[in-house]
């Protein structure tokens, strides 16, 4: 028994003490709060670490460049580990001790899906760089994210291979995780209302490592070309098996081929391609957020973090900190950045965005035209 | 291209790393009676640490795979000496030595996220460039069958010294009865030791077979080390030979599904048959 | 004072499954490591009830109770002959089979996509939106599973569970039928973890199958082993020690990207210290 009340007393204390420290509400003074969740550790980590650099990047420019109305901006950042159970845990934390004006996240559509309605609820902006699941279009009016749905790459994916690689066959290869569940699901319906059959379908967890298998039925099925919506990690080992097999069908793939790590990884392996929301030139910006995380990989959503982080500050700066006004603010937002155009719909969903085809040959990526 | 062929190469490359896997855990099982979680640790240990020297340090790869593959041996001592030998003194049940490797294998596998970052990360150095080989019109590349030679030699290896040697009785007996065996005149500690040497060795060869043919990532220790137990289960616990034939066994179970059915489920279907033996055999196809 | 509520709640779920799990574990020694399942199916039950079939919230928690209950007894009946590790491991395969059934099984679960939007509780007009009444209704459904659990405990039922735990070869030459308690208390055991999924579903209002994977049912194990083994106030304070600790890591500076690797190690290590100096856990009456 006394044990129990020494363990009990030791955490409430923990936790206390904690909250005390935070109460601060936000105040007409002093820096502007925004929260920030993404995976931070966990399988998903190189997404969230790589998000969280772009975010630090824009935050250093828009402080250096005089604050919003000459507030800084500060960010706290939270670990969602793309698990509900824990990026609800940080929103909850960021909106009731931190008292953020605004979080930017979740990566996963997971996370997002969790805490979005609690945020909702609580009238906390939520801008979303990376979630692509169709189903967050209904979350709430202060909800927005600036990376489209899964409905709009999956489209275009679908009718460039139909009607410019004059594909008519094709096999799937892809992750059974939301993202690429959803591609999926969108290209499959669009490819063969265009005429085209879909001849096989195989999935795999994100983390395998071994598609020799699945690969060999691809390959047994004859087909020209192969989609293949695969984070990047999986698609540089699915890739040089495929060439190990000597497959010779044509991949076509999702963003997370803009990844400068799996290009290198591929560059002797044939040419590839992938979409990419049309954008200007960003290597500046690649070897910037290399530099933060000391790592080689630059996933998507670094660049689509960046611009949320602007797209925000420049919500703040023109309508303050009030919810509704912010949401208002956001909602007729028309920006240009690393990521290209972006405006807002009624949904908060991002429209005004538009995919061109780019290829990956000999390491490196350029526009298809 | 004859598919029959390339799905039995498949199962083949796949069933050498299983077999690496199952030879280890068979040892460390055999004598102790114990599963070792933290197994899976010392594969990926092996694997760092080739990372660390071949990549990062850029030494040659001989030197680095025999530093890589000794480094996991002794933490796998280590590990021994320090958490399992006191839990071994005082007769502590199999369910505590579990949950204890457990906790090793957490621990050491958010060391090396630390350390390392998760990132997944490839030992070779150039890829593109390795060499294949067309057999009967199935594709295996060179590093594949630098994987199954090692596995079968150290299968022999194995197998040879603990059947024909004064070590390998000594071993036997300690899997026998370590009390008796102490009382013999036979130093258990000690040889148990050197089996938890030998068998983290043979796991961070694992580790680094899995790095140069697919990757590496500081989780990969648990998928390694569960087909590595599922396969000593099918092929009799304990038995050496029996790990490497239901290794293989499981790889072409494995493919053999994957082939038949959607490639989603090949999880399900390896866990469905390690069920299945639990159930109707569960001595293994070749009990000791 | 929000964010306390959301820790207590958390609590309570995990509080359920702790408590359920110990029925299993502490009480019977059946140790299991599929819980995670029944939470699932309790949870998707209850949101495909409550989405789809505009069912009250009560009444698909009834209905999750019985289907989570109704798998357990399959797996039960399948599984509980299998003695030790070998059931351990089977319970294991199980919940990697149920996972992929979870991820794959697309037209009912939505697969990977989850489930969004799932209402809360709503009770003759009063509705459980606001936290603080959810949370009310969550300490309510823990007491009701506690007030089961110490009833069972204290019972002769619970004395025969806690024999069969000690010896059960024993026991049953003594005529007791140990096949037949022990389907029953998994029942039990996962038909109240049914409790938990329903309310973790209703309160996140979003479930996806990574809630429930193999990894899940370690962590709820592992806050029974921390607690105390045949405790259930030890199952409770296990709970809260393993969720509470964690949130408040989040206040020390820990620099963000270890933050979650850290909590691993230190979880990682409490698991080999509690094994190495005190395996009945904090409040435990079983010694493993």
């Amino acid at each position: 028994m006394k044990n129990t009340l020494i363990a009990v007393a030791i955490v409430a204390l923990l936790i206390v003490g904690g909250a005390r420290v935070y109460t601060a509400g936000p105040s007409e003074k002093g820096p502007i709060k925004i929260g920030f969740i993404g995976p931070l550790t966990g399988d998903a980590a190189s997404f969230g670490v790589v998000a969280k650099a772009g975010v630090e990047l824009a935050i250093e420019e828009i402080n250096a460049a005089g604050g919003i109305n000459d507030r800084r901006i500060e960010a706290v950042y939270e670990d969602g580990q793309c698990s509900p159970t824990e990026a609800s845990s940080a929103a909850s934390k960021l909106m009731n001790i931190d008292k953020v004006t605004a979080i930017l996240g979740g990566t996963c559509s997971t996370e997002t899906s969790s805490f979005a309605p609690a945020a909702m609820q609580n009238k906390t902006v939520v801008l979303s760089y990376c979630s692509s699941a169709p189903s967050l279009s209904n979350t709430g009016e202060y909800f927005f994210r600036n990376y489209p749905s899964d409905l709009l790459q999956g489209k275009f994916m679908a009718e460039y291979a139909y009607n410019t690689l004059g594909a008519r066959d094709m096999y799937i290869i892809y992750h059974t995780t939301d993202w690429g569940t959803g591609l999926k699901d969108v290209f499959s319906k669009r490819f063969q209302e265009l005429g085209g059959t879909v001849v096989g379908v195989e999935g795999s967890a994100q983390e395998e490592r071994d598609y020799k298998t699945m690969l060999t039925k691809a390959k047994a099925s004859d087909a020209t070309f192969i989609y293949a919506p695969m984070y990047p990690d999986g698609s540089s080992v699915a890739m040089k098996q495929a060439k190990d097999l000597d497959l010779k069908a044509r991949f076509i793939g999702g963003d997370t081929w803009d990844d400068p790590k799996f290009q290198a990884a591929v560059a002797m392996l044939g040419t590839f391609i992938y979409p990419k929301l049309e954008s200007p030139a960003a290597d500046d910006f690649t070897k910037k957020v290399q530099a933060k995380t000391g790592m080689e990989e630059v996933v998507f959503c670094a660049a689509h973090a960046y611009d949320a982080t602007h797209i925000l500050a420049n919500a703040l700066s023109e309508a303050g900190t009030d919810p509704d006004k912010l949401a208002d603010s956001l909602r007729a937002t028309k920006y240009n950045g690393l990521i290209g155009h972006v405006e807002f719909d009624e949904h908060g969903d991002m429209k005004g965005g538009s995919y061109v085809a780019r290829k990956i040959e000999n390491g490196k990526s350029e526009v298809l035209r | 291209m004859d598919i029959a062929v390339q799905i039995t190469l498949n199962a083949i490359i796949a069933g050498a790393l299983y077999a690496l896997a199952a030879l280890g855990f068979n040892l460390v099982y055999s004598t102790t009676r114990f599963f070792d979680l933290g197994y899976g640790a010392y594969a990926a240990v092996g694997a760092y640490m080739v990372f660390w020297l071949y990549k990062g340090l850029e030494l040659s790869l001989v030197p680095s795979i025999l530093l890589g593959i000794i480094a996991a041996g002794v933490i796998g001592f280590l590990i021994e000496t320090v958490v399992y030998r006191p839990l071994r003194a005082r007769k502590a049940s199999l369910t505590v030595f579990l949950i204890a490797s457990l906790g090793v294998l957490t621990v050491i596998q958010a060391v090396i996220a630390i350390v390392f970052s998760s990132q997944f990360q490839t030992l070779s150095r150039n890829i593109g460039e390795i060499q294949t080989y067309t057999l009967w019109g199935g594709v295996i590349t060179q590093t594949q069958v630098l994987i199954l030679a090692a596995g079968l030699l150290i299968m022999t290896v194995l197998g040879f010294t603990l059947r024909y040697t004064m070590f390998g009785k000594a071993v036997r007996a300690v899997a026998d009865d370590s009390e008796v065996a102490t009382i013999v005149g036979i130093n258990s500690n000690r040889i148990i030791g050197i089996i938890f040497f030998v068998s983290s060795m043979i796991a961070g060869l694992a580790g680094i077979a899995v790095g140069f043919d697919t990757g590496i990532q500081p989780t990969m220790g648990l998928a390694l080390l569960l087909k590595g137990v599922i396969a000593a289960i099918i092929g009799g616990l304990g038995n050496v030979y029996g790990g490497v034939l239901g290794a293989f066994l499981l790889a072409a179970i494995e493919n053999a599904g994957a082939w038949q059915f959607a490639g989603e489920w090949k999880d399900a279907i390896a866990f469905a048959i390690l069920i299945l033996f639990l159930l109707y055999r569960p001595q293994g196809l070749w009990p000791k | 004072m929000e964010y306390l509520i959301h820790i207590a709640i958390l609590v309570c779920i995990y509080g359920i499954l702790g408590i359920s799990l110990n029925l299993a574990v502490g009480e019977a020694g059946l140790l299991s490591v599929m819980h995670a399942v029944f939470y699932g199916i309790g949870a998707y039950v209850a949101a495909l009830l409550m989405l789809n079939a505009e069912v009250n919230f009560f009444i698909a928690l009834l209905l999750a109770v019985v289907a989570s209950g109704f798998v357990a007894f399959i797996a039960g009946a399948i599984f509980s002959h299998l003695k030790d590790v070998y059931y351990v491991f089977a319970t294991l395969g199980f919940n990697v089979i149920a996972f992929s059934v979870f991820l794959n099984w697309d037209d009912v679960t939505r697969g990977p996509l989850g489930i969004p939007g799932i209402p809360r509780p709503e009770l003759f007009g009063f509705s459980f939106f606001d936290n603080l009444p959810f949370l009310i209704l969550s300490a309510a459904l823990l007491y009701l599973v506690y007030l089961v659990s110490t009833y069972i405990t204290s019972s002769s039922f619970g004395r025969v569970l806690n024999a069969i735990r000690e010896d059960e070869e024993m026991i049953s030459v003594f005529g007791y039928r140990t096949s037949s308690y022990k389907l029953a208390i998994l029942v039990i055991s996962g038909a109240l973890a049914g409790v938990a999924g329903a309310l973790f579903a209703s309160y996140i209002t979003f479930i996806d199958p990574s809630s429930f994977s193999v990894n899940e049912s370690i962590f709820i194990l592992a806050i029974i082993i921390l607690g105390g083994l045949g405790s259930t106030r030890g199952a409770l304070l296990g709970a809260l020690i393993l969720i509470a600790l964690p949130e408040a890591l989040r206040f020390i500076g820990f620099p963000s990207d270890v933050a979650a690797q850290m909590r691993q190690v230190v979880y990682g290590l409490l698991l080999i210290l509690l094994m190495l100096y005190r395996p009945q856990g904090m409040l435990g009456k079983f010694r493993m």
